[in-house]
């Protein structure tokens, strides 16, 4: 291992949004180096095994079209496929696939190790080395001094990382694992606007001990479809979950022994996610429901060990035991490990800007749930940015800035860095005011050309965006042919005949007119990538709604185009609420568009502040 | 102080000889100095109150353009300082349409404080409704691999509560409009040529607004009498009556004109044949004084005499009632009709569409309509909606 004293940018860990990092910095050719507490974890999923989903899915794509590295280890560990929402428009379908723990993990660290540039260090990130309030490198917990021109936090739970487990208290952020302490000791020393969040996980099965016979079964999807575009076909066998729910008795378990959860005790400070509550909160929260749904999904091809999604728990672990062996299919289930509760630090993202570098001191970025976030996805997504602007900020490229209309991570970190969080932010479609355009099946084309001006692409990757650029003109070509309903009778029997004479682009707005139709009656449109024809449909579907709301996102622009000076002091604008100028300080808009998007800030309010800029432009000029 | 010497003491009129650069007097005015902040500004004010001719106000301002530093105030630039000072706030920056996009707030809080309660209680339910329902969709969107979410159920729930709250924003649509309390309710007079329309509307409005003759077709032209009667205000249009032959080309128009006006009357008035009553018109027999029978279905009015009068402007009274918004009740204005009628128009589209992803995308541009009329909700208020009503989350 080597131990450079120079590197342009420092990421400190080694997980989804750390990986994603510094990948992307020295795609870009920063010299990077990935600073963990241990290299044989790199890549370690620390809860579920799964990555995308609604939403998620979204995002995954959309790192893989900035060439990140998660889809194709996702691809590489793959042993269930599921296409959420295959019957509804392809703006919502959320690829989401199970991962082979040790083939992930294994998969993430040799994209890392082929990665030209990137040094892997182990050791305990103890303390950012500050010249003024400029961050200037990293001193571990040994004594050493590392300098480089940015540093990426990407701590995970580790930031003042404490496990709860009924009474337990253990201090890490992983089970077994440690925290970085002193690291967060000094984050508040410093004055930034830190908070805690807790997240917490299932007791993990020994898969020989669960009666399969008795459950329902949820096999993998057919098709051929993947998470990276550029993993030609599925690699690992398929495996199939199993399905089973909690009941009453179950519940009157969780019930009885609630005052032994640190979640009710008053124990944990830090507020949980919603998206992913324990069964503790779901039965608390929903009394009424007699059964919560368990999917009991394996953790690798050859591993016994089953993650029963759907109980993450902090309950002490002969409650755990006996909550578990009152379920159907479970009653002679032995626990490998119990769930337990995670608390640790997070900084308020607003003090971050789209950048997701920390205003306060130059040089840092910040990526996962540092920035109060939840999630694989989220977290590697955030990673690539911050480390792609990490190594603007080094080497004085160009930013890597994305819109609300360009992608979903465009949606999160606008998110993010405006409206701060209350609990754990987890990607959702409905977060997406453009969802019919940002499709997990464009992402290439909406984010390609980004990631090929900004150094984020590799040979490989843009060989593979061509043809595909290429294959899309063609498409768009044969699009423009007509034909009249007549002709496509014979695939659509019941289609009306006004008449009418159609392009294809037009035909398929019909619901009823799909790609395999496209195909049938144009033999080129046959013989070009399934993706691309599937892509023309669903452009084409959307297409009168899509033009809609691009008019809707010129008129945002505008607005956007007014910047607003960092030092505005709110409380110096007559009119606004003291709970207006509380969030505008804290999130210090970057313009007046996202001025208008943090929450409670009405439009009157708007224009008080755009005459408060008006004046003072006036002023200086 | 060149124009008038000192300043004078603070809020205090005050007489003063005005006099310009030359030493001319140019009036002798009341002065009012309002020192800052505590002025309508927030600035130093200094008020002159001059004498109304045409010739003192410009030798006055031609003084004042030529002191150093001094010049006209710019369209609306009074309470845009005020605003920028503080001394007014955002309710009170309506005015401000040239430089603020503050339109929808400001014409949200005017609607508001128009409605007292009424509309915005309706529209905050709405809102909750709204939000619920693209909870419940979302839910569908976002969670379909939730068992807490029930897929058909659910769709067929969205299908119901959509036409629900479709029909009652449809309702609310067909409420009397602001704009009839304001202008008056549209009252037009029509009838034959020389049935006595014009000596109506004179004894309706009190005074001689038309022209009064025993030649047929000595109206033109549409009159129009702005009224009051037992306190509701009433536009009274006298037509020209209606021939077929005989008018010549400038009455042709006329009779053009008049047709317009009972399509958009509110309430007519026929004073003709009640054979040749157009469906909900009052119908009235004028000059009964000069008539030996009167058909039962019609008014028995002698405008000279002044019979029957009271007995037309009580049907008057009778529709009018209907037309306007009750004691107390809101009427929704234009602008408000308007965002109804989008909001409408997407609840419909979303009531059409079977693709959930649409219907969402209908609902989403609802709640932007929605937004305009109230100031916003946004995303994260559909969330809340969303995760109070379903278990979601593994």
């Amino acid at each position: 291992m080597t131990h450079s004293n120079d590197f342009d940018v420092l990421v400190v860990g080694g997980g989804h949004a750390g990986c994603e990092a510094a990948a992307a910095a020295a795609r870009r050719g920063a010299r990077t180096a990935l600073l963990t507490f241990d290299a044989m974890q790199i890549g370690a999923m620390s809860c579920n095994p799964a990555f995308g989903g609604l939403g998620k899915g979204h995002l995954v794509r959309e790192i893989d079209a900035l060439d990140g590295l998660m889809a194709r280890a996702a691809d590489a560990a793959a042993i269930h496929h599921r296409m959420l929402n295959a019957s509804k428009g392809a703006a919502v379908r959320g690829p989401r696939i199970q991962a082979d723990r040790k083939r992930y993990r294994a998969a993430m660290q040799e994209l890392i190790a082929a990665q030209k540039g990137l040094t892997v260090i182990e050791g305990e990130a103890a303390a950012l080395l500050l010249d003024g309030d400029v961050a200037v490198g990293l001193r571990l917990a040994d004594g050493r001094a590392l300098h480089s021109r940015a540093v990426v936090l990407a701590t995970g739970t580790f930031l003042g990382g404490r496990l709860f487990r009924g009474e337990e208290r253990l201090v890490g952020g992983r089970i077994s694992e440690q925290a970085s302490s002193e690291l967060a000791g000094q984050l508040r020393a410093l004055d930034l606007p830190m908070a805690r969040l807790k997240t917490g996980t299932p007791p993990r099965l020994d898969g020989r001990t669960i009666d399969w016979g008795a459950l329902d079964e949820q096999p993998s999807d057919g098709g051929g479809w993947t998470m990276s575009a550029l993993t030609p076909r599925r690699v690992c066998p398929q495996l199939s979950c199993g399905i089973t729910r909690t009941n009453a008795r179950t519940h009157d378990i969780i019930r009885t022994a609630m005052n032994r959860s640190p979640l009710f005790s008053g124990d944990i400070e830090g507020r949980g996610p919603r998206y992913c509550p324990s069964i503790e909160d779901k039965v608390s929260r929903f009394a009424d429901r007699d059964g919560h749904q368990i999917f009991l999904e394996p953790e690798g091809l050859d591993d016994p060990l089953i993650y029963p999604n759907g109980i993450s728990t902090s309950l002490p672990t002969d409650v755990q035991i006996a909550m578990i062996r009152s379920i159907a299919g479970l009653e002679r289930a032995e626990i490998v490990t119990p769930g337990y509760a995670v608390e640790y630090d997070h900084i308020d993202p607003r003090a971050l800007d789209s950048r997701l570098a920390l205003r306060a001191i130059p040089g840092v970025f910040c990526a996962g749930q540092i920035n109060g976030t939840t999630g694989y996805e989220e977290a590697g997504a955030q990673g690539l940015v911050a480390g792609a602007n990490a190594a603007d900020h080094a080497l004085s490229v160009e930013p890597l800035s994305l819109e609300r209309s360009d992608a979903y991570l465009g949606v999160m970190i606008d998110d993010l860095v405006l409206q701060g969080v209350s609990e754990p932010y987890r990607m959702l479609t409905a977060r997406a005011e453009y969802r019919l355009q940002l499709r997990a099946d464009n992402a290439e084309v909406r984010l390609g050309a980004i990631a090929m001006r900004l150094g984020l692409m590799s040979d490989e990757r843009r060989c593979h965006f061509d043809a595909n650029a290429r294959a899309r003109s063609v498409a768009a070509e044969l699009g423009r042919r007509e034909y009249r309903s007549t002709e496509l009778q014979a695939y659509v029997p019941d289609l009306r005949d006004d008449g009418a004479r159609r392009s294809m682009s037009e035909w398929v707005r019909f619901p009823r007119v799909g790609a395999d139709v496209v195909r049938a009656m144009d033999p080129q449109f046959a013989a070009l990538p399934d993706a691309v024809v599937e892509e023309f449909v669903e452009e084409g579907r959307y297409a009168p709604y899509v033009e809609r709301q691009q008019s809707e996102i010129r008129a945002v622009s505008a607005n956007a185009a007014i910047k607003l000076p960092e030092t505005i002091d709110y409380s110096m604008i007559g009119g606004l609420s003291t709970e207006m100028i509380e969030r505008l300080n804290a999130a210090r808009p970057e313009n007046l568009g996202a001025a208008e998007r943090v929450r409670g800030v009405t439009p009157a309010a708007i224009a008080a502040i755009l005459v408060y800029v008006q004046r003072l432009t006036k002023a200086a000029a | 102080m060149a124009l008038i010497g000192k300043v004078p003491p603070a809020r205090q009129a005050t007489l003063a000889a005005v006099h310009n650069a030359a030493g001319e007097l140019l009036d002798r005015a009341i002065i009012l100095f309002f020192p800052a902040p505590a002025s309508a500004t927030g600035e130093d004010c200094l008020e002159f109150h001059c004498h109304g001719g045409r010739a003192v106000l410009d030798a006055v301002l031609t003084a004042l353009s030529e002191v150093d530093g001094l010049r006209p105030a710019l369209a609306g630039e009074f309470t845009r300082r005020a605003f920028e000072n503080g001394r007014i706030d955002l309710n009170e920056a309506e005015g401000l349409a040239d430089l603020l996009t503050a339109e929808t707030e400001s014409q949200r809080r005017a609607a508001m404080a128009m409605a007292e309660g009424g509309l915005s209680a309706l529209v905050a339910r709405w809102q909750v409704a709204l939000l619920q329902l693209s909870a419940m969709i979302e839910a569908v969107l976002d969670f379909s691999d939730e068992d807490d979410v029930p897929d058909a159920g659910i769709e067929n729930d969205i299908v119901a509560r959509l036409k629900a709250l479709s029909d009652e924003v449809a309702r609310e649509l067909n409420r009397p409009r602001a704009e009839r309390l304001k202008d008056g309710i549209r009252v037009v007079l029509a009838g034959p040529p020389n049935a006595g329309k014009s000596t109506l509307i004179n004894a309706l409005a009190g005074r001689d607004a038309a022209i009064v003759s025993d030649v047929a077709g000595t109206t033109r032209d549409r009159i129009e009498v702005p009224c009051a009667l037992n306190g509701v205000a009433y536009l009274l249009i006298d037509t020209a009556g209606l021939r077929e032959g005989g008018a010549d080309a400038i009455e042709q128009i006329g009779i053009a004109r008049a047709r317009e006006a009972m399509d958009m009357a509110d309430i007519i008035l026929w004073l003709g044949s009640p054979d040749d009553c157009p469906p909900n018109a009052i119908s009235i027999a004028p000059k009964a004084d000069l008539a030996s029978v009167v058909d039962p279905r019609s008014i028995r009015l002698s405008a000279l005499l002044g019979e029957g009068l009271d007995d037309v402007i009580e049907a008057m009274d009778r529709r009018a009632r209907a037309l306007i918004p009750d004691e107390g009740a809101y009427a929704i204005n234009m602008r408000q009709r308007s965002i109804l009628s989008d909001l409408s128009t997407e609840l419909n589209a979303a009531r059409a569409e079977s693709d959930m992803l649409l219907v969402a995308e209908h609902l989403r541009l609802a709640r932007l309509a929605m937004d305009r009329l109230t100031g916003r909700a946004g995303t994260e208020d559909m969330l809340d909606a969303l995760f109070g009503t379903f278990c979601i989350g593994k």
